[in-house]
């Protein structure tokens, strides 16, 4: 079995329409949308009408009570995260800023600030036919999405080494939740934009997942929309040693087919011609082989002005 | 007046809205706050004044004051922190920055390091005032180098400011929201689009913002999101129409509302558009 995971860098350069369709051309057992912050695999695969859903409990939050409190200020003074408001008089935690250090439950010199329990998100499980999707929803405002993934990432099988591919659809920018998003992947796949914005990011993404030790490869989406960008994608790509194993042509079909909750799998047209061409490409990159594809380093760690 | 510019799904066009806003409105500002993916500086071009690196403060344990009392391992939520035989380990991947350790280790044997997870950059587009953070690729808080663009980004209250967010609806996007005194979401009319716009809105509900749509690639007719924004009593500011030819100037890297009268236009109108919704919402 071999996960695979698709990023991107930038938002909205087609990673979720890319995966749906792999789900659907590999029949994958096992599928799960690690995006948690903006999920949408849900809406173009198969899923069931009474998933199982676990609460994500992230670490409990401070909360001072008012009838205790003493009014000190020893906690607002420590906060390094400044999540201890003062108002009118009284001190109260902001618990959308509170980590949950407890640094202020320790200090605290009459005890008046206790742990509570905070459900930051919903791991939900599908078991369409006898396949798994896991995917999860933080609930809004919440700063850990990193640990969210891990959740919906163990709620996949441990199948046996033959079952195929574990298509993961991964989440847009190269932080904490693209990193746990990379935790025991083989293989991932980069669906970059051509254009000015695309190029960016997919420098910055290659940088994030330098050192993970998975086999990259980048398909070029949107290709056509302004050629000077395509050549320099390939041109980029080719100086990072990165191959770019596939190239979808912008196509209104594949907005059409996406909407009628489709994918493009058994989709007419230029794109979905490329998306399988790119399904067969990926599936040879899973292969075992002797050389592997290794990620330079950018030169430039940010590449802005 | 400061503008979050938001979006649930990625590339719905907060890029592309927030830079024409900007360029489009005498004496703006635009604050990259996308530090993940920030853009912005791809079509503005701005001339840079200055730049800083955006640290957090991670432990360090000097080895000869340490007793190995383990205070500081048994305090730390996030395990950042490990004793292994009578010496302290640091995960600084794992540490949140509290400063619990360095404030509870009765040796004084915890030194606070920095360890570098950002920069923050500014300057001026024509007269467009600019600053833009990005974030090291692989570290694990953003929220430090959101603040650091923030904090640059103070400008005089009748000063427009225009704040390019990061998709989601995560706290770091709360934190721009939270400082805005308008939103302005950017809406892509598809399946997607429409299911992302609707987790937005109801984080503007809760934040109890004054908020106005833009619905771009817009492809003619009553979309879904604009069903939803009538459900949220929220209005539609503009749509934005599908144009392979603008699609063409922004993969380019261009500012449309430079390039051409209609969609100089276009956002002039929107910026009217926002003023009127801004004016509304503050109390008299």
């Amino acid at each position: 079995m071999s996960r695979l995971l698709i990023l991107s860098g930038k938002g909205g350069t087609g990673k979720t329409t890319v995966a749906a369709a792999f789900v659907e051309l590999a029949r994958a057992a096992a599928y799960a949308d690690c995006d948690v912050d903006a999920p949408n695999l849900h809406l173009v695969t198969p899923t069931t009408a009474d998933p199982e859903r676990f609460e994500y409990v992230d670490l409990p939050r401070a909360w001072i009570d008012p009838t205790v409190c003493v009014g000190c200020g020893a906690c607002a003074y420590e906060c390094r995260y400044d999540a201890v408001l003062h108002e009118h008089g009284t001190y109260r935690i902001d618990q959308r800023v509170c980590e949950g250090c407890a640094l202020c439950a320790v200090i605290c010199p009459v005890e008046a600030i206790a742990l509570q329990p905070v459900t930051a998100g919903d791991v939900i499980v599908h078991h369409p036919g006898r396949r798994v999707f896991s995917t999860g929803e933080l609930r809004m405002g919440h700063g850990s999405s990193g640990k969210l993934v891990a959740e919906v990432k163990s709620r996949l099988p441990d199948a046996a080494p033959d079952e195929g591919v574990v298509v993961l659809d991964g989440p847009p920018g190269i932080g904490c939740p693209v990193m746990a998003s990379l935790t025991g992947v083989d293989a991932v796949l980069v669906v970059a934009e051509s254009s000015r914005s695309g190029l960016h990011d997919l420098d910055r993404v290659l940088d994030a997942v330098a050192g993970s030790g998975a086999r990259v490869a980048v398909a070029v989406n949107r290709a056509g929309l302004d050629e000077g960008h395509d050549a320099l994608v390939q041109a980029r790509c080719e100086a990072r040693g990165v191959p770019v194993i596939g190239t979808i042509p912008g196509d209104p079909t594949v907005v059409r087919v996406t909407d009628e909750g489709r994918t493009l799998a058994t989709a007419p047209g230029p794109a979905a011609d490329a998306v399988r061409a790119l399904y067969t490409a990926t599936v040879a990159m899973l292969q075992p082989r002797s050389t592997e594809s290794v990620v330079t380093p950018s030169s430039r760690q940010e590449n802005q002005p | 007046m400061k503008v979050a510019v938001l979006s649930g799904k990625g590339g719905a066009g907060k890029t592309f809205v927030a830079v024409n806003l900007a360029a489009v409105t005498r004496g703006a500002a635009y604050l990259d706050c996308d530090v993940e993916e920030p853009n912005g500086h791809l079509f503005l071009r701005p001339t840079l004044a200055g730049s800083r690196d955006v640290f957090e403060v991670v432990p360090r344990i000097d080895d000869d004051a340490c007793t190995g009392c383990r205070v500081c391992v048994d305090f730390c939520r996030f395990n950042a922190l490990a004793a292994v035989g009578a010496r302290v380990l640091v995960f600084e991947d794992l540490c949140h920055s509290c400063g619990g350790c360095h404030v509870l280790c009765p040796e004084h044997a915890v030194i606070p390091t920095l360890r570098r997870v950002g920069r923050v950059r500014w300057g001026a587009a024509d007269d467009v005032a600019f600053a833009s953070g990005a974030l090291v690729p692989g570290a694990m808080s953003a929220s430090p180098v959101v603040h650091a663009v923030l904090e640059r980004g103070q400008f005089a209250d009748d000063a427009w400011t225009f704040m390019d967010c990061a998709p989601g609806t995560a706290c770091t996007v709360m934190d721009v929201v939270a400082d805005a005194d308008v939103c302005l979401v950017v809406a892509e009319p598809t399946l997607f689009g429409a299911h992302d716009f609707a987790m937005v809105a109801d984080l503007i509900r809760v934040l109890g913002k004054p908020a106005g749509i833009v619905v771009n690639k817009w492809t003619g007719g009553e979309t879904a999101v604009d069903r939803l924004a009538a459900a949220h009593q929220l209005p539609v500011l503009a749509r934005i129409p599908y144009d392979a030819d603008l699609h063409r100037l922004i993969a380019a890297g261009r500012v449309a509302s430079q390039e051409s009268e209609p969609h100089r236009q276009r956002f002039e109108s929107l910026a009217a558009g926002l003023s009127t919704l801004a004016a509304e919402a503050v109390p008299a």
